[in-house]
């Protein structure tokens, strides 16, 4: 059976759809192939049930397309080695592959570069990183994509300890760092970070969640007298920081505004280690949401004048269904019970549940975790990461989170994976995946499916995309101290599909961060939100994949667009590639 | 007959062998890095248990011990034992309940409900299982538990929190009424009032769910309702790490007598301990003996010479003395340090300024505003030195920022007047 899976077979091209302005064409793009395993996805007529005992729905293609990629992180209870490094899918030049940027949290004095991958023609991976100029060394945290500039090439934030880096896509595989010029500085731990555009000017500003105030000469012990990581409550809070991008005023290279302090987002301060940027109360502007570790989350409220103001206790996000402070570390958002409303889920600590915020009425929360059967879990992780989507495209989202121990007076989990650091071992725990039952809960099949969850490791980041193109979303899990793995999506008997790509044509054509495209299918609509900058640490693939079940065709697609207007498209063709493109209707 | 006589005796012999309860080892756990003091307890309790392998006390208090040392599967194993050898123990019934929550949910719901049927009027057990019933999702179930609570004791704040929580979806009156009680008892007053905001907001009232979401955020993190069974557990956790807690719990308090006196047993015990003599450099500043105080902290610092929190303490003891450029030298190394600590670029910029190094101490001030954005007593800190350094017109620009971050702030006029001199 091994010897089987490891023969390799081109994959079939896929068509992909694109609408222009005024008139809908269809292109056919030159095929991508890619290395897959012998267990195909062959398309069902219809969506059978895909979560069997033996029936996988990923499998681990690390070794197969040359990923090569292994996370340094020192051994001696320094709090940032344990946060983890994230990685960015971001296709930097436009060839329609997703490439991988790796961070690495080696420390200024060692070697440990951030590695840029380049995605061949066969799938494969070419590390690119030598004169790429994001080959930075030091503590580093989140990698986020986005198009700074407008020029169509999507450049690249990278969070450290003790810094941010900006890297502006100058073109041909290269990029500049502009930080210092760009007007950022940030001495902070950052971590989380993302793109978005609050004032709905057309250009994408900046977030950065900084972490908690850590004091390096600080050494801590758990109960039993061992030396072990710090928790977070030890250290104080922090501000989260934003900046207005003016590049407008500077006639193309990247320029930021620090407006931390004029928008009030320094208050209250707090410890973030997952953003998501999104509209929460429904009025159209982006709102910041922070996952804050061991304190109350923290929900930003747009006021549409350029200030915010944090309402998460009223609206029902700043504490768990039991009124606590949880470890909130990743994030997720995402129409969980289709009921057209987002929906946030958050990651804790083994000792407690995950939070899953359901949203309802408009703008307000509740966390429902029980009521989705989520506390009914096999056994509880840690979780860090977090994707949630459709991988069997069966019409309902499925959840994955990449889990690992931040403490070590309780034992990690076996086996652990091959390549894992022994010292980590102890923290090392398995990744879960909980599959849709279709009636708002959700059903552990970690123990069905080994190929991801097998094995265990110091999880943190988890980044979804499709990678292969072949319209299944695929996740890059990445460990601490261990090596990155790329899990092909090889779910056996899926629904039909759709996935949308939506650009702005007046920001140079890039991805129209912050817009929710909604796909009605078999009268059933199908909500979601172009933001990169979910999970934890990571960009993930800026194209939205759609699970259809049965559905054979798209009614049409709503989308509301970053800057508030809304837009449809007529009907489509399922299991297609579809790249909305907006005022592409008028 | 003879072997009719026989078989019964036989019989009589394998049902008293099986009545016997079968001896268990009891477990062994890695205590050499553990604090004196519950290796100790731990120990001992264990030492009990092989003298009386049959007393369910003695499994029940060996039990206690691990707990207390987060030795939970071995605690899990000493409780289920205490329990087999005495059924009726509403104590390590429940405290097995309590300890198999995690891994064992259903487990751990049939022993709480045991644990409620032992001692039906202990509200413990029973408020216990209504929490764990709600997180699992069994919101009917809950609600017989908390309302059986509120009748037995219609003064139990958390049980109305709780019931309030189930109820908060369905029927905003009801969680109105039921909040109210424990919006005035301490444990409560901050989770009954973030509820009772989202109450509020929900119904429409966004302004005063936001005024009590400010005020429940400035109220002090809560204490955990009071557990009689948990505080004997935790009782036994009697380290250094816990007293040093203690200590700088009651100097916050400015608690003095009751600090120094901790203290004193501390330092007796382990004089060297770095963490002792930092809280007696804290204890001595904040009974305005600084140079004591600097003693403590120098004594501190030849233990742990990179201490961050003892050299900030120094730097503090030395403003404290007027002693300027000591202070700012201890500072600095502070920064050098942590380049991201806000509070030692304040007070290098402080001693700075004291010591005459006007730019220096603006250049500083500017740094812990790059790490703190947004600290009012930082900007008007900076803008009195630019002020004061003749940089007039960036010291008004500067209180323009104070003006945009509170206007209200009753030091704005006097600044003002000052730079426009």
């Amino acid at each position: 059976m091994a010897m089987k899976e490891r023969q390799a077979r081109i994959n079939l091209s896929e068509a992909i759809l694109i609408y222009s302005r005024g008139l809908e064409s269809l292109l056919w793009l030159s095929c991508v192939s890619f290395l897959v395993l012998s267990s195909g996805c062959s398309k069902p007529s219809s969506p059978q049930s895909s979560t069997g005992s033996n029936v996988q729905w990923f499998s681990d293609v690390t070794a197969a397309t040359r990923l090569n990629f292994t996370h340094v992180a020192g051994t001696n209870y320094f709090m940032p080695d344990q946060v983890g490094s994230g990685v960015a899918l971001l296709d930097y030049d436009n060839d329609g592959r997703l490439d991988l940027y790796f961070v690495q949290n080696g420390g200024t004095n060692g070697s440990a570069r951030n590695q840029l991958f380049h995605q061949e023609s066969d799938g494969t991976f070419r590390d690119v990183t030598a004169g790429s100029g994001v080959d930075i060394i030091g503590r580093g945290m989140g990698a986020y994509a986005g198009d700074v500039n407008n020029d169509g090439l999507v450049d690249l934030l990278v969070t450290e300890y003790g810094a941010i880096h900006l890297f502006q896509n100058v073109g041909g595989g290269k990029f500049r760092e502009v930080t210092r010029e760009a007007g950022l500085d940030n001495p902070r731990w950052s971590a989380p970070a993302s793109f978005l555009d609050y004032d709905r000017d057309g250009w994408l500003d900046i977030v950065v969640g900084n972490y908690v105030d850590y004091d390096p000469t600080h050494t801590c012990n758990d109960v039993q007298g061992q030396q072990d990581f710090c928790a977070p409550k030890t250290f104080a809070d922090t501000a989260t920081r934003l900046w207005h991008n003016s590049t407008r005023q500077s006639g193309g290279l990247p320029l930021f505004a620090d407006v931390t302090e004029a928008s009030g987002i320094f208050r209250p301060p707090g410890a973030a280690l997952g953003i998501v940027c999104a509209d929460f109360d429904g009025d159209g502007w982006p709102d910041i949401f922070c996952a804050d570790d061991g304190r109350p989350n923290r929900l930003f409220i747009n006021k549409r004048n350029g200030t915010f103001v944090d309402e998460a206790a009223q609206r029902g996000v700043a504490f768990n269904a039991m009124g606590a402070t949880a470890a909130n570390m990743g994030v997720a958002f995402a129409d969980i019970d289709g009921d057209g409303l987002a929906d946030l889920f958050v990651t804790h600590l083994t000792e407690e549940f995950h939070s899953l915020f359901k949203q309802g009425p408009r703008g307000l929360f509740s966390d429902q975790i029980a009521a989705a059967g989520l506390q009914e879990q096999e056994w509880r992780g840690t979780g860090f990461g977090t994707v949630v989507t459709d991988f069997d495209s069966d019409g309902f989202v499925d959840i994955a989170s990449a889990n690992g121990l931040v403490r070590r007076i309780r034992p990690g989990q076996t086996p652990v994976a091959p390549g894992a650091n022994p010292w980590w071992a102890r923290y090392a725990q398995r990744p879960q995946l909980f599959a849709n039952t279709g009636s708002g809960k959700f059903r552990d099949v970690s123990s069905e499916q080994m190929a991801l969850c097998g094995a265990a490791e110091v999880g943190r980041s988890l980044a979804v995309g499709d990678i292969d193109n072949d319209g299944a979303p695929d996740l890059v899990l990445c460990t601490v101290a261990g090596p990155a793995r790329l899990f092909r999506n090889v779910c056996p008997n899926r629904g039909h599909w759709l996935k949308i790509r939506l650009l702005l044509p007046e920001q140079g054509g890039r991805d129209a961060i912050g817009a929710e495209p909604v796909v009605v299918a078999n009268g059933k609509g199908h909500w979601a939100l172009a933001q990169p900058a979910t999970s934890y640490l990571v960009s993930n693939d800026p194209a939205i994949h759609f699970g259809l079940g049965a559905a054979t065709k798209v009614d049409r697609v709503e989308v509301l667009w970053p800057d508030g207007t809304k837009e449809t498209f007529g009907e489509a063709a399922v299991d297609k590639l579809l790249v909305l493109r907006k005022g592409a209707t008028k | 007959m003879k072997l009719g006589l026989l078989s019964v005796m036989l019989l009589v012999f394998l049902a008293t062998a099986c009545s016997q309860k079968k001896s268990v080892e009891p477990p062994n756990v890695d205590t050499a890095a553990i604090d004196p003091f519950l290796r100790t307890t731990i120990t001992d309790a264990r030492g009990t248990v092989i003298a009386s392998p049959n007393s369910a006390e003695s499994w029940g208090r060996f039990g206690q011990a691990l707990h207390a040392a987060e030795f939970t599967t071995q605690a899990q194993q000493c409780y289920a034992r205490a329990v087999e050898l005495d059924p009726q123990s509403l104590r390590w019934t429940y405290l097995l309940g309590l300890v198999e929550l995690q891994n064992e949910p259903a487990s751990a719901l049939k022993h709480l409900n045991r644990a409620v049927e032992l001692g039906a009027t202990n509200e413990a057990p029973r408020f216990a299982l209504s929490r764990a019933l709600i997180e699992h999702g069994r919101f009917d179930d809950a609600r017989g538990h908390l309302e059986t609570l509120i009748k037995n004791n219609p003064n139990h704040a958390a049980a109305h929190v709780e019931l309030a929580r189930v109820v908060v979806n369905g029927d905003l009156e009801r969680t109105r009424a039921l909040l109210k009680p424990a919006l005035t008892n301490g444990y409560t007053v901050r989770g009954a009032t973030l509820l009772l905001a989202q109450v509020e907001q929900r119904a429409g009232n966004a302004d005063l769910a936001a005024q009590l979401s400010r005020r429940a955020a400035a109220m002090p993190r809560p204490f955990d309702w009071p557990d009689p069974y948990l505080r004997e557990v935790q009782s036994l956790r009697a380290d250094r790490a816990k007293l040093a807690e203690q200590i700088n719990s009651w100097l916050q308090q400015q608690r003095f007598s009751d600090a120094e006196s901790a203290l004193n047993n501390l330092l007796r015990a382990v004089p060297n301990d770095p963490e002792g003599l930092l809280l007696l450099g804290r204890l001595r500043y904040l009974q305005k003996n600084c140079p004591e105080a600097e003693a403590a902290l120098r004594r501190h610092l030849e233990v742990q010479p990179n201490s961050l929190n003892g050299l900030i303490q120094l730097g503090i003891a030395l403003l404290c003395q007027q002693r300027w450029n000591d202070a700012a030298a201890v500072l600095e190394q502070a920064t050098a340090l942590k380049p991201d600590f806000a509070q030692a670029h304040s007070n290098l910029a402080y001693a700075r300024s004291h010591a005459g190094d006007s730019a220096g101490a603006i250049q500083a001030y500017r740094n812990a505003l790059r790490c703190n954005p947004g600290d009012l007593n930082t900007h008007i800190a900076l803008a009195d030195e630019l002020g004061r350094g003749g940089k007039k017109e960036e010291g008004l620009k500067e209180l323009d920022r104070i003006i945009s971050l509170n206007p209200k702030d009753p030091r704005i006029s006097q600044l003002r007047q000052r730079l426009e001199k």
